[in-house]
């Protein structure tokens, strides 16, 4: 537990914003502790509520003697000497406490010594006592909202829980919760009277601490506005530990895309575009090794009897089976351009031979976990054995084999199947373990989460064409906070209505702002009777839960990958604007008013503010939502539908009213475009962006009174060219990466401003017009100098790629279209494809020769993802349904747009 | 054969006797106490015992209408968690057996299994572990306005559906569970007439022909098949008592014993004779 395992955090505690008044108080954020010497209790209080936060205190447990253990005394500065306050509770055991802030979190880390001679078995944490008014404060106890009753509560749901627990009223929201990166084995959330008034609202962690040794813990703690109930709580933990919440900014970005789910692994004939199309930016490649456990399918390991026959791959002779993996990978890889991950079971499985025989010190054997496959599991023809993975020898070798894959195959990153597993591990290697827990079944164990995190973190030490591998995972929503905060993104590994509506959330609130993907598929045999029912019944309820998956993906922020997009159009439409969400980040705190059952889900805050609104019921609904903008920034936000379409925004005491219809079945997704200061200036406004590929125009119609500074959302890869008011010429200018202008407001301005794209030299008509293909074949040549670097090479290829996929599997009757690749061409239209030292990138045209350059393989790679994407807006396409009978009507859904 | 039991006899007068029986004889013994659920109090029945991770969300009880008497009731308010009455039973390892029972589903998802674990050393262990899912969509939540209600399927939630689950415990396995609930899915079951038995019988036949008549043929088939299980082909001159046994048979099975006579005639004998549950 003290050892810190991600570098980013400990920077983040050495510079974060501490605040200490004369050694004595602690601020961070809206909470304050003061630590007062010979008191056991700590001053605490928020501004939110004044009487809600009585107090403050650390609570300790002690194990072995199954009773509380009375701290003492507290000296003040006579600890160590970071130390905030110390105890020496008895004779041989010394605890300290230091309070530091670090964001708008007061951090607790407390030390204990142990001088004795016994092991100590200890359950210690922070509590706050509370006085909520009566009736109006519910509980949230890691996992579910709960009324609070004259019964003490508690949850110790290691399988699921947020590593923090909330009280909140209507002002105000306390929250007691693990340090994000604290790896401990065992926590517990409780709420327990100690009055007939007063709470404590606490966490508790167990750790065993060796005799002449030390451990420690670290807990925050947080007051927070109310209003939203535990997600304020979230917010600032979030907020605090951004590191802990979004993907570790070295891996591959394609890791927070969607999944390619097995279009890519194999790859198949159109696999290139397929994944392109429908964003599937990473691959789950499913068990790519032989015997679970030899991940590297080492020659010594290689040969041995499975309980079960061998399928056809992996009875391959050693090198014929590797060589196919490589090319699995390589094709994946550069002809598909999707981030590979290489499949482990978390590295928590092993083949039980292997197992028994080269790792018994790491075999687990809690008798409440399941830690034995006798039936098919990870390869099929194994039976499998649960392995502790770190600081065992199992854990050496894993070491060994991920840096050697690292090194060996074109991956992008490990996906951790099985990810969030709390198995109690009691081996040999357990003296030496960090993060261990004490209890009355099993005596001293190590969770097997401190395991995962452990390889987690190495897979971040490790690095491939200049990226850190990522950590792509399967953690379930019950899996442990510890995988879900080393995870750069998640799949779910559900449908959006499998088990409820909401447990996509459990997984969501510990992902943070990260990707997170669901899985599955849609599995219509759930619904019907696949052998008998009609083919538009059969279509109705695709359509259904395709609309479903696309509300739920807004609502938590999920991408739907390929098994629920491809072939329906109404998805796919929406999937650019899904992706574009998640990857700005889910917000927890919504910060949106609107009548139930609507609901609205925000993703970024400021100008990247994204917000989706939706119903579930079968009428429309006419309402008014109101968004609360102080929550978001500076300003009155004024907002556009993210396709387009105008919005009418009104502005109130400072928020944004805005009227809508939600209906059946339809999400509204809207996007900030305008922020005016101050807020009391403007009182009406409505707004549009009209964007092509190429180009961009905001139309704002605003009617106010009195100077206002207006701030511009300017669209991805596009800059502000002409802006005009009232028709007159309107300067702008760039602070803080924002356009921005002043205006005087008056009835019904209107404002205009056009951007156009850093990319794109030429108009939507030109590029889209360009002559690449005619009825006859190709007609334009790409053109590549015969010593090309790879990257203009393979950027020639996606575009003849583009062609070949959309003439040979779109178009009927399918054709074969190859745009020849050429040093130079004769006559005709050509696109000439370079990297050009000191260029930026550009796509242009010149009569009929299309140039694509950039001065970078990087810059040349992104540039035509960009190219391609725009291409789409002629050559779109659903892709194809599996399921032929429904296929058409699946094409042509389009739900109520 | 340690016993034989004939329940099937046909002795018409101055006509051979036929004899189509079992070991052990049919019905062979429910191994379940309280099989019906009759049994109880406080909405538990005796013998059986809910097992779940989350009870606050199950509530179980027993309805009128059941099969026989009343039944089993079972509701999981989400699918958070699956929960299942079970009651365990001895048995023998290597030997089929055979867990059975009727249901009807209300909505969500049910699981049917049968399960049980035995160390052989080592820390190794063996399982069963065989399971009889189904589920229904009626009710769901997604219906009407995601789902439309015409286009579900699912087995009718007025009815009583027989379901059966074969299993044979891998020794050391000597003591199993037969588990009863719905399966990570919010939904309504009800479940009745339950049992675990052996899953086999020998069949045993017996044909002795009368004097002066002279057996030419002995045919067995189950019932709902075309195919014999047994024939005798042409039996030699002179045969007497004819005697067969078939082992493997299923043990909720019917069948219809055929003879023929050399002078054309023929005579059957159906075993078991009581009406039961229509065979697989």
């Amino acid at each position: 537990m003290t050892t810190r395992t991600l570098t980013r955090v400990t920077l983040l505690l050495t510079f974060a914003g501490l605040w200490a008044s004369a050694a004595t108080a602690y601020q961070a954020g809206r909470l304050t502790i003061e630590p007062r010497p010979g008191d056991a209790t700590l001053a605490a209080r928020t501004d939110l509520a004044p009487g809600l936060l009585r107090g403050a205190r650390l609570t300790l447990f002690d194990g072995r003697r199954q009773a509380a253990l009375p701290l003492g005394p507290a000296r003040l500065g006579e600890g160590p000497a970071d130390a905030t306050l110390a105890w020496t509770p008895e004779p041989g055991l010394e605890v300290d406490l230091r309070l530091q802030a670090v964001g708008s979190c007061l951090l607790w880390e407390v030390r204990c010594r142990n001088r004795g001679q016994e092991s100590r078995w200890l359950e210690l944490g922070p509590a706050l006592d509370l006085q909520p008014p009566a009736g109006q404060a519910q509980w949230f106890d890691g996992w579910d909202d709960k009324a609070l009753t004259d019964a003490d509560q508690s949850s110790v749901r290691m399988a699921g829980n947020m590593p923090m627990t909330a009280l909140w009223t209507p002002d105000a929201c306390l929250a007691v919760g693990l340090e994000p990166t604290e790896l401990v084995s065992w926590f517990r959330h409780s709420v327990a009277r100690v009055s007939e008034d007063a709470l404590a609202l606490s966490c508790t962690a167990r750790c065993v601490v060796d005799p002449g040794a030390e451990a420690a813990v670290r807990f925050v703690t947080l007051a927070t506005l109310g209003e939203w109930g535990r997600y304020e709580a979230f917010d600032a933990y979030y907020a605090s530990f951004p590191e802990c919440f979004r993907a570790h900014p070295e891996v591959d970005p394609r890791a927070s895309l969607g999944s390619s789910q097995y279009r890519a692994w194999p790859t198949g004939s159109w696999s290139p575009e397929i994944c392109r199309r429908l964003y599937g930016g990473w691959e789950w490649c499913y068990a790519p090794f032989k015997r679970t456990g030899d991940i590297v399918g080492r020659p010594e390991l290689w040969d041995y009897t499975p309980v079960r026959p061998f399928g056809t791959r992996p009875a391959l002779p050693r090198d014929e089976y590797l060589a196919w993996r490589e090319k699995a990978f390589t094709d994946g890889a550069e002809r598909c351009g999707v981030a590979m991950m290489f499949y482990i079971p978390a590295q928590v499985w092993c083949e039980e031979q292997l197992a028994r025989e080269r790792y018994a010190d790491a075999l687990v054997t809690d008798p409440r976990a399941k830690t034995y496959f006798s039936t098919p599991w990870v390869t099929g023809h194994d039976n499998e054995l649960l392995v502790f993975p770190h600081a065992t020898s199992f854990g050496d070798q894993t070491r060994r084999d991920l840096a050697e894959i690292a090194e060996t195959l074109p991956i992008a990153g490990f996906a951790f199947d099985t990810a969030g597993g709390v198995a109690r591990y009691t081996g040999p290697a357990l003296p030496r373990l960090e993060g261990r827990a004490w209890d009355d079944e099993v005596g001293v164990y190590c969770s097997e989460l401190v395991a995962i995190a452990k390889v987690m973190d190495y897979v971040h030490t490790l690095r491939r064409d200049g990226r850190r591998l990522a950590v792509v995972s399967n953690p379930m929503a019950t899996g442990s906070y510890a995988s879900c905060v080393r995870s750069d993104s998640a799949m779910l590994e559900r449908s959006p209505w499998q088990h409820s509506r909401t447990e996509s959330d459990r997984l969501r609130w510990k992902l943070g702002h990260k990707t997170m993907v669901w899985w599955e598929g849609y599995e219509a045999g759930d619904f019907v009777d696949l052998a008998t029912v009609k083919p538009d019944d059969l279509a109705a309820v695709y359509e259904g839960l395709a609309d479903f998956t696309l509300l739920q993906s807004l609502r938590v922020g999920a991408i739907p990958p390929t098994n629920f997009t491809q072939g329906i159009a109404r998805l796919v439409r929406w999937l650019p604007a899904i992706v574009d969400c998640v990857q700005t980040g889910w917000e927890p705190v919504p910060a949106v008013r609107l009548p139930a059952p609507a609901w609205a889900s925000r993703y970024g805050r400021g100008l990247e503010t994204r917000l989706a609104l939706a119903q579930e019921t079968g009428e429309d609904l006419n309402l008014e939502a109101e968004v609360l903008n102080p929550r978001l920034g500076t300003g009155a936000m004024l907002f556009a539908h993210a396709d387009g379409r105008p919005q009418v925004n009104r502005v109130r005491a400072g928020n944004t009213l805005l009227p809508l219809r939600l209906a059946v079945r339809t999400p509204v997704l809207l996007r900030a475009m305008l922020a005016v200061e101050p807020s009391s200036a403007v009182s009406t406004a409505e707004v549009a962006l009209r964007q092509e590929a190429t180009r961009a125009v905001l139309q704002a119609t605003v009617t106010g009174a009195g100077t206002a500074r207006l701030r511009l959302a300017t669209p991805a890869g596009m800059r502000p060219t002409v802006a005009t008011w009232a028709g007159q010429p309107l300067a702008l200018r760039v602070t803080a990466g924002a356009a921005e202008a002043e205006v005087n407001l008056g009835e019904a301005g209107r404002l205009e401003v056009a951007f156009t794209s850093d990319l794109f030299a030429l108009s939507d008509e030109a590029l889209l017009g360009f002559p690449f293909v005619s009825p006859e074949g190709a007609t334009a040549t790409l053109l590549v100098a015969a010593d090309a670097p790879v990257a203009v090479t393979r950027a020639a290829a996606r575009l003849q790629e583009y062609f070949r996929y959309w003439h040979g599997r779109i178009e009927k009757p399918a054709r074969e279209v190859l745009l020849p690749i050429r040093p130079e061409a004769a006559v005709g239209p050509a696109v000439s494809i370079a990297l050009v030292p000191g260029r930026p990138a550009t796509v242009r045209r010149e009569g009929d020769r299309l140039i694509v350059e950039a001065d970078s393989a990087a810059a040349l790679e992104a540039a035509v993802d960009r190219l391609l994407q725009a291409l789409d807006r002629r050559w779109w396409t659903s892709e194809i349904f599996g399921q032929t009978a429904v296929r058409d009507r699946l094409a042509a859904f389009s739900g109520r747009e | 054969m340690l016993a034989l039991t004939l329940v099937g006899t046909a002795l018409a007068a101055g006509a051979a006797e036929l004899r189509l029986g079992s070991a052990p004889a049919l019905p062979v013994p429910n191994l379940l106490v309280n099989p019906g659920v009759e049994e109880g109090t406080d909405g538990r029945p005796q013998s059986w015992a809910f097992g779940t991770a989350t009870p606050a969300i199950f509530e179980s009880d027993w309805r009128e209408g059941g099969r026989s008497g009343r039944c089993l009731w079972l509701k999981a308010r989400t699918g958070e968690m699956s929960g299942y009455w079970a009651q365990s039973v001895a048995v023998v390892p290597g030997t089929p057996y055979l867990a059975k029972g009727h249901l009807r589903i209300l909505s969500g998802k049910i699981l049917c299994y049968v399960h049980g674990t035995a160390d052989v050393g080592d820390g190794r262990k063996v399982s069963v572990d065989a399971r009889h899912y189904r589920g229904t969509m009626r009710g769901h939540w997604l219906t009407p306005v995601f789902v439309p209600l015409d286009a579900l399927s699912g087995p009718d939630a007025e009815r009583w559906h027989p379901f059966r689950i074969p299993f044979t415990p891998t020794a050391p396995v000597d003591r199993v569970a037969f588990s009863l609930g719905l399966y990570f899915a919010a939904g309504e079951a009800m479940f009745d007439d339950l049992e675990v038995c052996l899953a086999e019988v020998a069949l045993l036949v017996r044909v002795e022909p009368a004097a002066g008549e002279v057996l030419r043929r002995v045919v067995v088939r189950a019932d709902g098949t075309a195919k014999p299980i047994y024939d005798s082909g042409a039996l030699p001159e002179g045969t007497g008592v004819f005697t067969h046994e078939i082992p493997g048979q299923p043990s909720d099975g019917q069948w219809t014993l055929t003879v023929t006579l050399a002078d054309g005639r023929t005579l059957s004998q159906r075993y078991p004779k009581h009406e039961g549950e229509a065979p697989r």
